[in-house]
């Protein structure tokens, strides 16, 4: 790379013809497919920044409805964090065991991830039911608004996820650790915890610091 | 180039209340305003040496893509000095709303981004359909654009001078009318210039034969996307080009030139490509669907748009043979003969 750098500064225009320069090709399939997918990821996570600069402008416009600190319930709030985040530590035995090449532990691996991903989403719809029947729904209020977009757009990307999850551990029981299936098991666990590393952002910035106020 | 694009980004986003100096904002906000749009022109400056000296010490040949393009670059200049006229607060309280904005706007317009893609349109048609354009029906329409730009939007400097404003029903002012006459004319040349756009287009497709781009390279050009045919085989580039610096291509030609074509034989390697699928377009459609359902409110088409999505998204993910292989004979038939296209071109030109 180095020696390319140098080249290229030497003679831009490569008008000299000095081409005995060493050079390694096109990278594997799996390094180009994983930049792909993190290129995706840091789109997502532009989109997850605006969301979380809006909620931090309008938490504060409450237009006389609920505050943060009246509505959000902590513990329940702790135990939905928990479950993704030990449904990160799962997903990430689920890779160890594609490497590995191990069918049954991948499939008990991704089913507890799966498990825990819908107790999560079950807690949030919860929580989000509650709001809505006690009148602190997305339209009462500019905060609430922020709220619900995004906690809900995190909760709908979980959803996803868990799709996702599904039709990987069917490719796997259909047609076993096939190279380009393993790529897309790279790809998920990727997508998988970089959910979490949000919902770690969510309940800090939404949760901690809204029941502070 | 890539600084001064940078700058504009970021410079772009702080001068949105220059839309609005006669608001009454008062004096301090104005002045800040006013001047985030001045500094604009900065960089912009700095572009437009880039693009100067991106000629300079060349051989100019004034093809039609090029004639577009130094065509941009007078009037979008031109655009450019009467916006930084009307950044000034002062100026603006007595042109805000004229037909002076409504010249500049057009001038940066039609100038800055019209002509720039007119040029992009004429340079790479070739490329993608694989014949030229007619440069004798692309000239006229040039001229009459060009001329026709400048006779349409000039007068409407001084009437904006004159005090008439924009979006009028009618006017009754005596003095306008000679400078609203000479742009309706100006208006009728521009639409000369369109038609012969237009004709340009038919004529090149009916003669598309003798406007074959048989070599790929139809404008001696430097950049990597004049190495291949046109149009491109679906692999692009039959051996992976080895890049190391800018003009990757002029580089290629200045090295074959020096080792006088040597013949040594390309090792052509079979060329994995993925397989043609309907999936994106498929799914696109249902989740149209499923927007449009979400819109209104109709839940059984929200459902039926999603499974329909996720479905075609499974099928495509369950293919077992998702890529083909074109083998290293197929390749290297396409190369040849387009390489041979090239070949022969040099040689009929003289062997420059």
């Amino acid at each position: 790379m180095s020696v390319t750098i140098a080249y290229g500064a030497r003679d831009p225009h490569q008008v000299l013809g000095l081409d005995d320069v060493e050079h390694s090709g096109p990278a594997s399939k799996r390094i180009v497919t994983g930049f792909g997918f993190w290129i995706f990821l840091l789109s997502d996570m532009v989109m997850f920044s605006c969301f979380f600069a809006a909620f931090a402008v309008l938490s504060g416009n409450t237009a006389g409805g609920p505050r943060g600190s009246e509505i959000f319930d902590l513990r329940n709030v702790a135990i939905e964090t928990g479950c993704l985040l030990i449904s990160s530590f799962t997903c990430g035995m689920a890779s160890i065991a594609a490497d590995v090449r191990n069918r049954f532990w991948f499939q008990v691996a991704m089913a507890v991830t799966c498990v825990l991903g819908l107790a999560f989403l079950f807690i949030e719809f919860r929580e989000f039911a509650g709001l809505v029947a006690r009148d602190a729904g997305p339209s009462r209020s500019a905060f609430l608004s922020a709220f619900f977009t995004l906690v809900g757009c995190h909760g709908l990307h979980v959803s996803a996820g868990i799709l996702w999850l599904l039709t990987m551990m069917a490719q796997v029981f259909a047609k076993g650790f096939r190279a380009d299936i393993l790529r897309r098991i790279l790809c998920f666990g990727l997508f998988w915890h970089a959910l979490d590393i949000i919902c770690v952002a969510v309940f800090s910035v939404v949760y901690l610091l809204g029941s502070a106020a | 180039m890539v600084l001064a694009t940078m700058v504009i980004c970021l410079l772009s986003f702080m001068v949105w209340l220059h839309h609005f100096f006669t608001m009454g904002a008062g004096a301090d906000v104005n002045a800040i305003f006013g001047i985030a749009s001045m500094i604009i022109a900065v960089p912009t400056g700095v572009k437009i040496y880039n693009w100067l000296f991106t000629m300079y010490g060349g051989r100019i040949r004034f093809a039609l893509p090029m004639m577009w393009a130094i065509g941009f670059m007078v009037t979008f200049i031109i655009g450019g000095l009467t916006g930084v006229l009307l950044a000034v607060p002062p100026a603006d309280f007595l042109l805000h709303n004229s037909l002076f904005l409504i010249a500049h706007f057009h001038n940066v317009i039609i100038g800055g981004v019209l002509f720039g893609a007119f040029a992009g349109y004429t340079y790479w048609f070739p490329k993608a359909f694989g014949f030229r354009l007619h440069e004798g029906l692309g000239k006229a329409a040039f001229w009459f654009w060009l001329v026709g730009f400048y006779v349409a939007f000039m007068p409407l400097y001084v009437a904006g001078f004159l005090g008439m404003t924009r979006r009028m029903q009618h006017y009754d002012v005596p003095e306008w009318r000679p400078w609203l006459l000479v742009a309706g004319a100006g208006a009728i040349l521009i639409l000369i210039g369109i038609i012969f756009q237009i004709v340009q287009l038919a004529v090149s497709i009916r003669r598309r034969e003798e406007l074959r781009d048989r070599t790929g390279d139809p404008w001696d050009g430097r950049s990597l996307e004049w190495a291949t045919a046109s149009p491109p085989p679906v692999f692009n580039f039959a051996v992976l080009p080895d890049v190391r610096g800018e003009n990757a291509y002029w580089a290629m030609k200045a090295r074959a030139k020096k080792a006088d074509a040597e013949k040594s034989e390309t090792d052509y390697q079979p060329i994995e490509m993925p397989r043609n699928s309907p999936t994106g377009f498929v799914c696109a459609f249902f989740a149209t669907l499923m927007g449009f359902a979400l819109i209104w409110h109709i839940w059984w088409m929200v459902i039926a748009g999603f499974i329909g999505a996720f479905a075609t998204f499974v099928v495509f993910a369950w293919r077992d043979h998702d890529e083909y292989e074109i083998p290293a004979e197929e390749v290297a038939r396409i190369d040849r003969a387009n390489i041979n296209e090239r070949r022969d071109m040099v040689s009929a030109a003289g062997g420059r």
